[in-house]
């Protein structure tokens, strides 16, 4: 009896003394007065990496991580306008097939390895080569990569690649040496050029990087910063309670329905700026469909309120009047008068017209596409069912709505895409073109105006293009109608300046400075 | 039984149920809608790319192939490759079990320190104010959503009043409000079986014996009563465990803590099948160990029972 009391009570003891030093442990030691406290900046996002690969399929810290540890060879305002980096100069041939780059010398990597021709040639080409890469699509018409000298590329392709500029603005140069040597396990230790050095990643816990005081470029805007952490928690209210208590220091994607929390809180700065993200209806106008009658089609972009749920349930964002918003390729400052009218009466009446029969609109989304997503798309529902459609509204879980998506089991499916650089080639050749979202919608002419858009490297040719073939889905309310334009909100503590924010929600952090 | 024997016993048992996990952890997946190599693809990826990428994947072949190759690596000890994450399995999953661990330890202590004296005060004094309120936390506890009562704590003790973090991980302070929030409903439960089991025992002809003895009553309490009182609390913890592993998905989605239940729900969104099989497979074994280990406890509390 006493025997068996003595092993419970010590094994209990041993527990808590276990529980006590093991997390005790972990506190780092601050008592080493002679080093000097290190500057560090803690950024908080929803989302953890999964992939290091700036090839494969990236998840939202990639961008702003990218940034930090490795260069491209142009930079890109996100606006359209890009400025020399690796590369000093560049042009493009008559046929739009080969543009030629001059690279920076002098540079090397966080590895030792220096940066020249073979890097660019072996960071595109196996782009281009592998098709298990998801960046493969981006560089499938590349050729090659010529390198002329040292310092000096040629890309050839089999035909003009309209968005050229954009994705060069955004692939991370890989060391090539390395890369032949390790493959993928390159990715355990990304080795870059940038300002930025990738120390660890303990994963679901922190990313961190340290300053690179070797940096090329750090010109007259150093960091004082040593070190940056990125830290993924997925609940919302924890993130930005974190900065209020000042334990994060920047936030980004912020939902509009928080915003307040954060409003009046001391120290704390909020960048509110309209975004390059756009939501969206894909219908299914298959043989049969409800959505096949462009009357009904013209019956629910004219049954929808954009304007009273931005202001009464999102409190952020525009209506979307056309495709793209300004800054965006293919834009029209004149659509907002001309299209996406609310006008219920007109709704009820081309909807009593056409041939829809009353016969249930699958409607369905994701959550979180949006903020407060269950209350918008109830709202839209109700708008629908006041003009007269029978509408039925699924939340699926993300691979099931992509499952079901791509095989055209809806009528009605909700999504966003963000215009990332102000390119729309992306979202016209993923949703027009390709139909990934199997709308089954074809109309030549905007398909052979994408076509000649995606292969015109003149970017106000290219805009006219586009404007053209954009057009042509608001003139046919198919196979998209546009929903709501997205604010691009991020907060900071007011002890941080040099945050960078662009509108398509990408993070610079390079230059921070932290009082 | 011997205890050789009962290990022996157990050991059989621990097998079938681990293929009985790997065969339904293996079958769910695949019925269910998603295709990982599509997800790690772009929208657009062409027939062709997906078809590649499956490949690479393994998924090309049968799956009963698929399954084989699967259990004949978990035996030689290989729990397979993340699709995703492109790491071993058993990189991921013991990398992030300590934080989870830890974190249903701290839980179930935590739990146990609070509901312990309640239950014990509420069984002794039924009826009164202690009773009250006691039953009053008790369904509190188990009715709370685990979600709202762990923002509430961040809100109230880090935002509102600081007196601890509102996320984070590596120091003491970190795990206070997580493992509060995580051993919530366990705390009630005890709370509830403690209260009425010492209630049953103090009713019992041989304890009110013993109080016409005159033996002092904390003895009586302490040892006699509550050693009783404890049998069906200990078998709980054991069957707890499973809902404190489900628990931690929550609460460590809830604080950014960084253990296997915030693995496990990246790896279901990305239908990782290799890192799902693995975690289920990692997950029966730890469940079915700790029960086996709350059997053995439980005779040393219980001279009564045998391993049977």
């Amino acid at each position: 009896m006493k025997m068996k009391r003595f092993l419970s009570v010590s094994l209990t003891m041993l527990m808590i003394v276990g529980l006590v030093t093991g997390c005790g442990g972990k506190e780092t030691s601050t008592s080493n007065s002679n080093a000097k406290e290190p500057v560090v900046v803690t950024y908080s996002l929803a989302e953890d990496f999964y992939t290091w690969d700036p090839a494969g399929q990236p998840s939202i810290p990639s961008y702003d991580a990218r940034i930090l540890i490795y260069d491209t060879l142009v930079e890109s305002d996100h606006k359209g306008n890009y400025t020399p980096s690796l590369a000093t100069k560049w042009n493009v041939s008559a046929d739009g097939k080969d543009w030629n780059f001059k690279l920076h010398e002098g540079i090397k990597f966080s590895n030792g390895e220096a940066f020249n021709a073979e890097c660019v040639k072996a960071t595109y080409e196996r782009m281009a080569f592998d098709k298990t890469l998801s960046m493969h699509y981006l560089w499938s018409t590349l050729t090659s990569v010529e390198v002329v000298n040292d310092y000096e590329v040629t890309f050839h392709f089999s035909s003009p690649y309209g968005s050229f500029m954009s994705e060069v603005s955004t692939a991370p140069i890989l060391p090539a040496i390395a890369l032949k040597k390790l493959g993928n396990d390159l990715f355990k230790t990304n080795p870059g050029t940038g300002a930025w050095i990738f120390q660890k990643w303990d994963p679901g816990n922190e990313a961190v990087f340290v300053r690179n005081d070797n940096y090329w470029n750090w010109g007259k805007a150093k960091s004082n910063v040593d070190k940056i952490v990125f830290k993924p928690i997925s609940e919302d209210t924890t993130r930005l309670s974190g900065i209020r208590t000042g334990e994060i220091n920047v936030v980004g994607n912020i939902p509009a329905d928080q915003v307040s929390t954060l409003e009046g809180v001391k120290d704390v700065k909020i960048v509110n700026q309209p975004g390059l993200t756009t939501t969206w209806f894909a219908l299914q106008t298959g043989k049969g469909k409800a959505f096949a009658d462009i009357k009904v089609r013209e019956a629910l972009t004219h049954c929808i309120d954009r304007k009273l749920i931005v202001d009464s349930i999102l409190g952020s964002g525009t209506p979307a009047y056309w495709p793209t918003m300004e800054g965006v390729v293919g834009y029209d400052p004149n659509a907002k008068s001309k299209y996406a009218q609310y006008d219920p009466e007109l709704a009820k009446k081309l909807l009593k017209e056409s041939s829809y029969k009353g016969e249930e609109i699958y409607f369905m989304a994701i959550d979180g596409k949006i903020s407060r997503s269950k209350e918008v798309l109830q709202a839209v529902m109700s708008m629908m069912t006041e003009v007269g459609f029978k509408v039925k509204l699924e939340v699926l879980e993300g691979a099931t709505f992509v499952s079901k998506r791509s095989a055209g089991n809806y009528d009605m499916a909700f999504s966003n895409i963000f215009y990332g650089n102000g390119s729309s080639l992306n979202h016209a050749n993923m949703h027009y073109t390709t139909d990934s979202a199997h709308t089954e919608y074809v109309n030549k002419d905007q398909l052979s105006l994408i076509k000649e858009a995606s292969v015109t490297v003149d970017m106000e040719k290219q805009n006219e293009l586009m404007r053209q073939a954009f057009e042509i889905t608001m003139k046919e309310t198919a196979p998209i109608v546009y929903f709501i334009n997205l604010d691009s909100i991020a907060a900071y503590t007011s002890n941080l300046t040099n945050v960078v924010v662009f509108p398509d929600d990408v993070m610079d952090l390079r230059r921070i400075i932290k009082k | 039984m011997s205890i050789v024997r009962f290990l022996i016993k157990r050991f059989f048992y621990t097998i079938l149920v681990l293929v009985g996990v790997s065969i339904i952890a293996f079958s769910l997946m695949r019925l269910a809608p998603g295709n990982p190599a599509k997800l790690m693809l772009a929208d657009n990826a062409t027939a062709e790319q997906i078809a590649a990428t499956e490949v690479s994947m393994g998924l090309d072949k049968p799956l009963v192939e698929q399954y084989l190759i699967y259990i004949n690596n978990a035996v030689h000890g290989d729990l397979g490759k993340s699709l995703f994450y492109k790491r071993p399995n058993s990189e991921l999953i013991f990398g992030r079990l300590p934080a989870t661990a830890l974190l249903t330890l701290a839980a179930v202590l935590i739990s146990l320190a609070i509901s312990f004296p309640l239950g014990i005060m509420a069984g002794i004094k039924k009826g009164t104010t202690v009773d009250f309120v006691a039953m009053l936390f008790a369904l509190f506890g188990q009715s709370m959503s685990q979600v709202w009562f762990g923002l509430l704590l961040i809100l109230g003790f880090g935002v509102a009043l600081g007196w601890l973090p509102t996320q984070g991980y590596g120091e003491f302070k970190n795990i206070i409000l997580p493992a509060i929030t995580l051993g919530l409903p366990l705390s009630a439960l005890v709370t509830r079986m403690l209260r009425s089991g010492m209630y049953e025992v103090l009713q019992e002809d041989y304890i009110i014996a013993t109080f016409a003895k005159g033996t002092n009553r904390m003895k009586i309490y302490m040892k006699y009563a509550l050693k009783n009182a404890i049998l069906p609390v200990v078998t709980i913890i054991g069957m707890m465990t499973g809902q404190l592993l489900a628990g931690a998905i929550i609460v460590e989605q809830v604080f950014g803590w960084p253990g296997l239940g915030s693995l496990t729900v990246q790896a279901i969104s990305l239908r990782d099948f290799p890192l799902i099989q693995s975690i289920l497979l990692v997950s029966a074994a730890i469940f079915v160990g700790i029960n086996l280990l709350v059997d053995i406890l439980y005779t040393f509390i219980d001279p009564r029972m045998k391993l049977n």
